[in-house]
């Protein structure tokens, strides 16, 4: 086990020796508040003789032995550990920053004697928990000095800023922008590693500490490379701490509540530092509209066109009209976060659990060809209908599956620091696993759209219209996963149009099924306040995941192979180039998706060998944005990519790369045109 | 098919497409299709949304289109119907009226000149090159946007008194919106190959030299002509 996997399981110690000691405590609010207190207490931090921003956890600090942590894991487990998901939101610290941490305790504590029934052990859990933010950040300012000692004399006023800036802001509001990233960094910290919380966003850093940077460039006290500077240490420090194989956002850009664009210098800067740091967190999302500057587009152009990162874009307009329709008031709808990867929750308020869970389309589609083969359907409609009728029972029991896990929250969950940082928690005087946040959606998302929109269509022509074969028999080849019916499959697959051709005929097969489930969604109501039931159509890893369980599928997909990576084509389908994948992807109302909707485009880094290639690639992303879309990201791919590619075809089809003057797919080529490419690839590499 | 392998005899093929269209696995591929004007125009104007954005539009290329006047003219007057921009690549191997029909219609020419030497032009091509230079003169005069494009062959026209020729024939076409030379590159063979048609075996089959391409450049600069290099030369 890595070094960071292992400090989230050493937490156990801590918190095992907390609840041991408040096991007198009436309150369990209050006993988690006293947990995180402790947890935060507990904590050891390191620090190198380069790094400029405190927050790295020294490796398994030695007070952690093996049959400590045995023992700790055995007392936990009289807690029942509630299901469900935690974090995936960026924390409302406005009253933080303004107040700093021993004026918002004492705001805190002067509401408990007039607080009504459990209010007040909210409350006080909440002081609890930041009597531990404070002591954190006092370790934090204690081990920068203990560091001077052992320095050198070079890095010792480094050590000393470092060290005066924990102390201050251990209680103190932040005074300057190294300040304010530092406490985000504590704040953002403390309530993943103290709560056990996955994972909480950075967020609009544009937004959060602008007028920090500002007054410091203003006032000279900082340079803009200063500024840089801090955030590639912020980054790293992410990077430090999160395990792999997740996802960390960071967002720039966008409109205020009066629909006035908020780019600012910090914009740059951040995704600036992203090419510079060349790590794997966090992402940057350009939040775009029309009103957006060309020079931010060009950067994240340029960033992509370096390989060494893939911001993603967002579609504003969209995503705005998605939350109004969902009941977000029009002056709060501009501030919204991709939680973790393209899921939408809103900024400062969110008890909003993503992805709970994921739907198996084609799984399913399965099931009912099974189903099928022993009382056939008289046509396609019914067909279709039987399968939304399968579709609606599972999202029903899905649903009551996610209210039941925030019952068991309610009970024995708690976190009372991410709630004193979520709206309207403070307000209400309750927690956020009992309903003190303002909005409590819960989203979903719906795996293999593409893979099911074409499967239906095979089934319909195959089945229904030629009549060429009855569900029988397609049961029988597809559970024989094709063996001996290549050529069936082969016809499957390319006899018959799919989704990403512009094809009307399964495009409007997307269309129906994406507004079928809405509607089904629409239909729940979800713990505690009734909220909504959100769709999403993106898929993190579980293209792989299910696909891997899935067999074989009508659209000429093998068994246990990937499904679509999104809300886009499926893998190798987008026969007739990125604008027809562009316009069958966007030709359905991306909108009430705001469960997250993935897009994702891959090209040879060949095509950004000039400006005027980049402006096409920019144009192809605005032009996608401009019709409706929810979101996307580029993937560059190099050498090592193309030479994958010619040794596994299949997995690559979709790959397009510049030749002289025109662009084609990479795997129609010859193998001779295929070794120019990729000496090029390399040439321009340089 | 014979010993699970499919064998194409081009001899009796009589390109009726009926193989490849039963060929699921693709790999026979029927290249060319009638269609109508219309039907064209349909197909270029899906993409319009990128147009919008991008400034991009419709190029008409070949073989050569004026060679097929009716059908361009036609592709013309409705890409222009719906306010794109229109190219036409062109040899210059046409009747003047022919450019004369279309150049209202035309933002854009990309005219191609091969060789300027008349004998050498008809060694490379067949055909003399004196009406491509009257059209090229004439068409500047009528006011036509016009963007030379010069295809450079080691061996074959990269020869000194070509660029001198070039230079001075530029000089008498102060309108040009710009010239463009355009390296050659080896990725033509294996449409031959694809074709089931022998590869000539003059054709190298590697590209030129960055650094001869920049000689060239130097050169043409030298000359008195600025020259941009075609986007697929340099990778």
């Amino acid at each position: 086990m890595d070094r960071k996997t292992l400090a989230w399981r050493d937490i156990a110690v801590p918190m095992a020796r907390s609840l041991r000691e408040s096991e007198s405590v009436q309150s369990w609010q209050e006993r988690r508040g006293l947990c995180t207190r402790d947890v935060l207490a507990s904590l050891v931090l390191e620090v190198d003789d380069l790094e400029i921003l405190m927050g790295r956890l020294a490796p398994r600090p030695l007070e952690i032995s093996d049959s400590s942590l045995e023992a700790s894991v055995e007392y936990l487990k009289k807690y029942p550990s509630p299901w469900g998901q935690t974090g995936h939101c960026e924390l409302f610290l406005r009253p933080l920053f303004d107040l700093g941490i021993d004026a918002l305790r004492e705001s805190v504590e002067s509401k408990i004697p007039d607080a009504e029934g459990e209010s007040a052990s909210v409350y006080r859990s909440f002081c609890f928990a930041l009597d531990g933010l404070s002591a954190l950040i006092e370790n934090a300012a204690t081990c920068a000095e203990k560091a001077i000692a052992s320095s050198q004399v070079e890095r010792q006023a480094a050590l000393g800023v470092i060290a005066d800036c924990c102390k201050r802001i251990a209680h103190q509001p932040p005074q300057s922008f190294r300040d304010a990233i530092q406490l985000l960094w504590f704040a953002t910290f403390a309530v993943q590693q103290g709560e056990t919380v996955w994972l909480i966003a950075p967020g609009h850093l544009d937004r959060s500490l602008y007028s920090y940077y500002r007054k410091d460039i203003d006032e000279g006290r900082i340079t803009r490379e200063d500024a840089l500077l801090l955030i590639e240490s912020f980054y790293i420090l992410i990077n430090e701490y999160v395990p792999d194989h997740l996802a960390v956002p960071v967002m720039v850009g966008g409109r205020d509540a009066m629909g006035r664009d908020v780019t600012n210098d910090l914009s740059y800067l951040c995704l600036e530092a992203l090419g510079l740091v060349k790590l794997v967190y966090p992402t940057v999302g350009v939040c775009w509209h029309e009103g957006t500057p060309d020079e931010l587009v060009n950067l994240a152009i340029d960033l992509i066109r370096n390989g060494y990162s893939n911001p993603a874009f967002f579609g504003d307009e969209t995503i705005q009209k998605g939350l109004r329709d969902l009941g977000v008031p029009a002056d709060e709808s501009c501030d919204y976060i991709n939680s973790t990867c393209v899921e939408i929750t809103p900024v400062a308020s969110s008890n909003v659990w993503v992805a709970s869970p994921y739907f198996n389309l084609c799984g399913h589609l399965l099931e009912e060809i099974s189903e099928q083969s022993l009382t056939p359907a008289t046509s396609f409609d019914f067909f279709t209908s039987r399968y939304k009728e399968r579709l609606s029972a599972i999202i029903e029991r899905a649903v009551d599956e996610q209210n039941g896990c925030r019952i068991q929250r309610r009970e024995y969950g708690r976190k009372p620091l991410q709630s004193l940082f979520t709206r309207d928690c403070l307000d209400r005087g309750k927690d956020i696993d009992d309903g003190g946040a303002r909005y409590n959606w819960v989203e979903c998302s719906f795996v293999g759209l593409a893979n099911l929109a074409d499967s239906l269509h095979v089934i319909r022509e195959e089945i229904f219209n030629k009549r060429t074969m009855t569900f029988a028999e397609i049961k029988k080849i597809l559970d024989a996963n094709f063996e001996n019916h290549e050529d069936t499959r082969l016809r499957f697959l390319n006899a018959y149009p799919k989704y990403g051709q512009d094809h009307f005929v399964v495009d409007d097969l997307v269309a129906s099924m994406v507004s079928f489930v809405t509607d089904e969604c629409r239909k729940h109501k979800i713990n505690p306040d009734g909220s909504h039931f959100v769709p999403g159509a993106f898929v993190w890893i579980m293209h792989e995941w299910l696909g891997r369980g899935t067999g074989a599928t009508p659209d000429g997909r093998k068994a246990g192979t990937p499904f679509a990576d999104g809300a886009g084509p499926a893998q190798g389908r987008e026969s007739k180039g990125p604008t027809a994948a562009i316009l069958s992807t966007t030709r359905w109302d991306h909108s009430p998706l705001i469960g997250g909707v993935a897009f994702n485009m891959k090209f040879s880094a060949s095509l950004f060998d000039s400006r005027e290639a980049s402006d096409s690639l920019r144009d192809l992303v605005l032009s996608y944005l401009r019709r409706g879309g929810f979101e996307t990201q580029i993937n560059v791919v190099d050498r090592e990519v193309l030479k994958r590619a010619r040794e596994h075809p299949d997995e690559y089809r979709d790959l397009v790369v510049r030749i002289g003057g025109y662009t084609d797919y990479f795997t129609k080529l010859s193998p001779e045109m295929q070794d120019e490419i990729m000496l090029r690839t390399e040439y321009t590499r340089v | 098919m014979d010993a699970d392998c499919h064998a194409l005899n081009r001899d009796v093929c009589e390109a009726c497409g009926l193989c490849a269209k039963e060929c699921w696995a693709g790999a026979l591929e029927f290249v060319g299709e009638e269609k109508s004007a219309e039907e064209i125009l349909r197909e270029v104007l899906r993409d319009k949304p990128f147009y919008d954005t991008s400034g991009g539009g419709m190029t008409l290329s070949g073989g050569e289109p004026l060679s097929q006047i009716s059908f361009a003219e036609a592709l013309l007057i409705g890409a222009k119907a719906e306010r794109l921009h229109c190219c036409v690549e062109t040899s210059g191997y046409a009747n003047f009226s022919n450019f004369e029909r279309i150049a209202k219609y035309v933002d854009l020419f990309l005219y191609d000149l091969k060789e300027t030497n008349d004998a050498k032009h008809v060694e490379f091509t067949g055909v003399s090159n004196i009406f491509i230079l009257n059209n090229l003169k004439a068409l500047h005069d009528l006011g036509a946007d016009i963007q030379l494009r010069l295809p450079i062959i080691p061996g074959s026209n990269d020869r000194d008194d070509h660029f001198r020729a070039v230079a001075s024939l530029v000089k008498d076409l102060p309108r040009l919106t710009g010239v463009e030379i355009l390296p050659y590159h080896p990725l033509g063979r294996s449409k031959y190959e694809r074709f089931g048609l022998p590869v000539c075996e003059s054709l190298q089959s590697s590209s030129v030299d960055k650094a001869e391409v920049l000689r060239w450049v130097e050169r043409f600069a030298e000359l008195g002509v600025s020259v941009s290099v075609s986007r697929s030369a340099i990778a």
